[in-house]
């Protein structure tokens, strides 16, 4: 008896043990890469490929996918004897854990030399961290969040202007705009969905436009989850009589924002918006007329393509592969994978990718020392420089405005890249047809 | 403690099951690591941090019957006690985790005083609000990182260990499963004792428990605390794992307390061992519909969300013991895996 | 500060947008009284009768409000066969089954929706959209003044058809009394359909009338389905029109509330009177008992 129940006791063990090293085992040969003969350099992407920002995930993804489909035409990478450039992407779901997984993952299993990501700043953060952690350098062409550059790590490269160098750029266009056409501004007023971004954009405007002299008569808050309308919000900025009325709002908001101005009347001499939902294809759809005359952020747009020398092409190409234009996230994604190709090039000459520690190390180096003027980019920027801090100090936005013969939005700021005059003031919501 | 490890040695000499499942469990981390696959091994400490979570949750709502679906209250205490001993006072999470538990604990007791003179659904409503309560505040509150949440700083490499940051999910693996296993012997003795009959009691007919002199308050309370302990451990496993917490990854609604419920009801609540079973289920089908279909087609967002709504309907029209419940049912699995199975003295076929 | 203007048109804004809140609450509080079951799912189902309208205006450029009938229709017959397929099955299966049951639907349509419509913001724009109505310095935005009529109307004629008709009567009798009903020979199970097809069809129509001021996508349904919840406890179950007078009376006190108080501790307020009113008067203001 004891026997059989000692014998029976050993062989289920035994057999569950055995079960388990053979699906591990399966998972393992089925997921790991095989190792090629043909020289490649793997990056690793991460991007919020599922989740409520999947469609930008997939927008930025194209703009990547694209970059790396012309760094292999023009020869790959030449110091590494025209290696092939190789993406491999990781979901973050747009989670910060799911982000630091997949971080772990590229870094550890797939071996990629370099990771770039995230978009969403909260995901940047727990991704960045991990390749901090392995000495990996991460590009981030994407992520807005000032914090990020605070850190002190020396391993991340933030490619994208920041929160805080756009509020200061609004500053200098509303400026502009005073000189311009001699009206003086004075009265400042801000409306922000109370999350971090637009938090931040809300302090990071009061600041700057405080330290230049203009008065912030109000600042109002709303939660974008759940706001059902802006009525009370919009009369509380109209009390207070401003001349500008700063906007940092996601999609919905923002379409609410507009129609509750309509409908309150409300029109300011001018509405700056900060990106994101203002420029969202969606609100752009589906705004309208309403949305005319708004100026909002921007990083890019398509009108820069008369402008940007060798632009058109690029964006022609993109279209034919894509049927859609280059957009601010597919062209700072499509930036950032150049920026990373700049740098293998530097990198490739003094280590081998056979030597992963090394390489990441040549890459780093490389895109500390790196500077790429503005002749090769094809973002309006004047180039791109990380300072101590990681950050490409040489990057700055732009200002559109929603032009009212064809409603879209067209380069107004700065002057060197305009496409148009800006209209300024804004008609009244009655002057319109 | 003695007691309870000889028990616990017991039960292993009367199931092979468990022995042959600890031994995978601790070597599976082991074997992940040494072949490099961060992503499995991420999954398992995924699952160990919700099994952990949901067999807390069990104790309050299989055994005593209050149906919590704001079980994020907890874990997001959890997690922001962690951080907030890590980052403003320099406290190692090795303690920094049994505080959290703690403060979880305090938390749920605080608020059983008004929410347990509640029943039934209003019960399981009030949970829901209380922990958007907990988000919506942890959002504007700028000592907690506000919405921006607080992010721990890496530390050089001799305040590693104390300050448990290591890359990679390997020796978390070993850390959640060491709290799974007290865990596991804490609630297995609680739910063998007289507090476990009187929660079940409570949980069959309050009224009548009362009358036959059951101080029903006091035992929800001893169940709220013990639920609420460990769900903080769980909380602070995600911190010491992630180095980051913020209102929407800790207090969320869908991907904290309802993730919790649902692995518990498609294990089984009302088996002991079912919440852990349906954890380990669970997770990794969501994780395997996200990353095959959802990530490879974004156009579908919300789909593997779907499929776990799908699933979780399946399960309670069908098999509302859950699916350990129902192989159990149906003799499949004849190994009781705690001698005195904390089988209920309810249950659905018993109604 | 704060003008006796500025109060005068928050408060009328209040009623106008809580009529629409009241015709969702409406809905709950029917399924709630006749079948004694939460509808977590309620909001979303007012998503679809949104989303309806929106096809509706997108594809054919039919009115939303002439797409009322539809919607009602379309989401009356999908919520007879939710009772029939699901409910039924687990109105007498243990309460956490119930729970369950209902919030899976939730995941499955919300998220259901989302993978099928996409997880984009849409707005349906008529060319009234824009058109206010000026009574002195009371603004009143015409979309919102019809919502408001329809609701009205709405209202009424569920007063009529569940105190003037048979069948009207006979739902009610099934709500305060089932066995009762049943000994009547009333057919409880037919009563249980037409309640819950009702309850939804109804949120639907408020979602078309939300739809012709307020963006749609297809999360929407979380936080209308908390206000109705709010809005029905406040209430009181059982009272399908103290469901109706609560939603103006909530209605107002978010506009109002929005005067003083910053946004994110309005919802916070909202949830601790939420808890507050189960705690203490969870018969609400007009209920007969919870």
């Amino acid at each position: 008896m004891i026997k059989n129940k000692a014998i029976s006791k050993t062989l289920s063990i035994v057999i569950i043990v055995v079960i388990i090293i053979a699906v591990v085992a399966a998972v393992y040969l089925l997921t790991t890469p095989p190792t090629t003969a043909v020289k490649e350099v793997k990056v690793g992407v991460i991007l919020p490929l599922s989740g409520p920002l999947a469609q930008t995930g997939a927008d930025m993804k194209r703009g990547i996918e694209f970059a790396v489909r012309k760094i292999n035409e023009q020869g790959g990478i030449k110091s590494l004897g025209g290696a092939k450039l190789v993406v491999v992407y990781g979901d973050s779901a747009g989670k910060p854990e799911t982000g630091a997984a997949e971080a772990e993952r590229l870094i550890t299993q797939e071996n990629v030399v370099a990771l770039v990501g995230a978009y969403q700043s909260s995901v940047t953060k727990t991704a960045s961290e991990v390749a901090e952690r392995y000495e990996v350098p991460f590009i981030n062409p994407d992520s807005t969040s000032p914090a990020l550059t605070e850190r002190g790590y020396k391993w991340f490269f933030r490619v994208t202007p920041h929160d805080e160098m756009f509020a200061k750029q609004h500053v200098e266009f509303v400026q502009w705009l005073e000189e311009k056409y001699g009206v003086d501004i004075k009265r400042v007023a801000i409306i922000h969905e109370d999350t971090e971004w637009g938090t931040k954009s809300a302090e990071a405007w009061q600041k700057y436009f405080s330290e230049a002299g203009y008065e912030i008569v109000k600042v109002v808050s709303y939660h974008a989850a759940t706001v059902t309308s802006l009525d009370s919000e919009i009369d509380a900025l109209k009390a207070a009589n401003p001349d500008i009325v700063l906007v940092a709002s996601y999609v919905s908001d923002a379409i609410l924002f507009v129609q509750t101005c309509k409908l309150r009347d409300f029109s300011p001499l001018a509405i700056i918006a900060q990106d994101a939902g203002f420029i969202n294809p969606s609100y752009v759809e589906e705004v309208g007329e309403d949305g005319y005359y708004i100026f909002s952020r921007e990083v890019f747009n398509w009108d820069l393509f008369e402008v940007i020398a060798g632009l058109k092409e690029v964006n022609e190409e993109y279209k034919s592969i894509y049927g859609v234009d280059l957009n601010g996230n597919s062209a700072r994604d499509y930036t950032g994978m150049w920026v990373l190709y700049y740098a293998l090039e530097e990198a490739g000459k003094k280590a081998d990718p056979s030597d992963l520690k090394a390489f990441r190390a040549a890459i780093r180096e490389a895109l500390v020392n790196l500077y790429i003027p503005k002749e090769k980019l094809i973002m309006p920027w004047d180039g791109v420089k990380f300072d101590e801090k990681g950050q490409n100090i040489l990057s700055k936005g732009i200002i559109v405005q929603m032009m009212p013969d064809d409603g879209k939005y067209h380069t107004v700021y700065p002057p060197e890249i305009a496409t148009r005059e800006p209209i300024f003031p804004m008609p009244k919501w009655s002057e319109r047809t | 403690m003695m007691s309870t490890l000889l028990e616990y040695i017991n039960m292993v000499r009367r199931s092979p099951i468990i022995l042959a499942i600890s031994i995978v469990l601790l070597i599976l981390p082991i074997i992940f690591q040494y072949l490099n696959l961060p992503f499995p091994a991420n999954m398992l400490f995924l699952a160990l941090m919700y099994a952990i979570a949901a067999m807390a949750w069990n104790l309050l709502t299989g055994y005593t019957g209050q149906l919590s679906i704001g079980h994020a209250i907890f874990f997001g205490i959890g997690a922001y006690t962690t951080m907030i001993l890590m980052l403003y006072y320099k406290i190692t999470p090795w303690i920094g985790i049994v505080i959290s538990g703690f403060m979880a604990m305090i938390v749920g007791l605080a608020l059983g005083v008004p929410l347990f003179r509640l029943r039934s659904h209003w019960f399981t409503l009030a949970t829901i609000a209380s922990a958007e309560i907990f988000r919506l505040v942890f959002m504007v509150w700028p000592y907690v990182g506000g919405s921006a949440g607080l992010q721990a700083p890496i530390v050089a490499p001799e305040e590693k260990l104390y300050y448990i940051q290591y890359a990679g999910p390997f020796i978390y693996c070993y850390i959640a499963l060491a709290i799974l296993a007290i865990e596991l012997i804490v609630l297995h003795r609680i739910v063998n004792s007289k507090i476990g009959y009187y929660l079940q009691a409570i949980r069959e007919d309050e009224n009548a428990a009362a009358v036959l002199g059951v101080n029903v308050f006091k035992y929800k309370m001893i169940a709220m605390a013990y639920s609420a302990f460990f769900t903080g451990l769980a909380g602070a496993l995600y911190t010491i794992r992630f180095r980051f917490v913020d209102p929407f990854a800790v207090f969320d609604l869908i991907t904290i307390s309802v993730y919790i419920v649902v692995a518990g009801i498609i294990g089984g609540i009302y088996s002991f061992i079912g919440p852990l079973i349906g954890a380990f289920i669970f997770l990794p089908i969501t994780e395997y519909v996200r990353v095959e279909i959802v990530a490879r087609f974004p156009r579908y967002y919300g789909l593997h969300v779907c499929v776990v709504g799908i699933i979780l309907l399946i399960i309670s029209m069908l098999l509302p013991e859950g699916i350990y419940g129902f192989l159990e049912k149906k003799g499949i699995i004849k190994h009781k895996f705690f001698e005195e199975e904390s089988r209920v003295v309810g249950g659905p076929e018993n109604e | 500060m704060v003008s006796p203007a500025d109060l005068v048109n928050a408060i009328v804004s209040g009623i106008l947008v809580g009529s629409v809140y009241s015709l969702i609450a409406m809905g709950l509080a029917l399924i709630w009284g006749v079948m004694n079951i939460i509808n977590f799912a309620h909001g979303d189902f007012m998503m679809l009768g949104a989303f309806i309208a929106y096809w509706m205006f997108r594809l054919f450029g039919l009115d939303p409000l002439l797409c009322i009938p539809l919607s009602f229709g379309t989401i009356f017959l999908l919520g007879v066969l939710v009772q029939k397929g699901i409910i039924d099955r687990i109105l007498e299966a243990p309460l956490i089954s119930q729970i369950a049951a209902t919030f899976a639907l939730v995941l499955i349509i919300r998220y259901g929706a989302e993978a099928w419509f996409g997880p984009f913001t849409r707005r349906i724009v008529t060319g009234y959209s824009g058109e206010v109505i000026n009574l002195g310095s009371i603004i009143l935005p015409l979309t919102r003044l019809l919502a408001f009529v329809v609701s009205i109307i709405v209202a009424l004629a569920l007063y009529l058809f569940l105190t003037r008709t048979y069948v009207g009567t006979a739902l009610r009798a099934t709500s305060q009394d089932r066995e009762a009903a049943q000994l009547h020979g009333i057919n409880v199970s037919a009563m249980y359909k037409l309640a819950f097809g009702l309850g939804v069809g109804i949120a639907a129509i408020g979602g078309v009338l939300l739809s012709t001021f307020y963006p749609i996508y297809p999360e929407m349904g979380a936080y209308f389905c908390l206000l109705a919840f709010i809005i029905v406890v406040f209430g009181g179950f059982g009272s399908v029109f103290g469901a109706y007078v609560s939603g103006l009376i909530i209605g107002v006190t978010q506009c109002v509330s929005a005067l003083f108080i910053m946004p994110t501790l309005k919802d916070v307020v909202a949830f601790l009177l939420f808890i507050l009113i189960i705690l203490f008067k969870p018969t609400g203001l007009f209920g007969k008992g919870g």
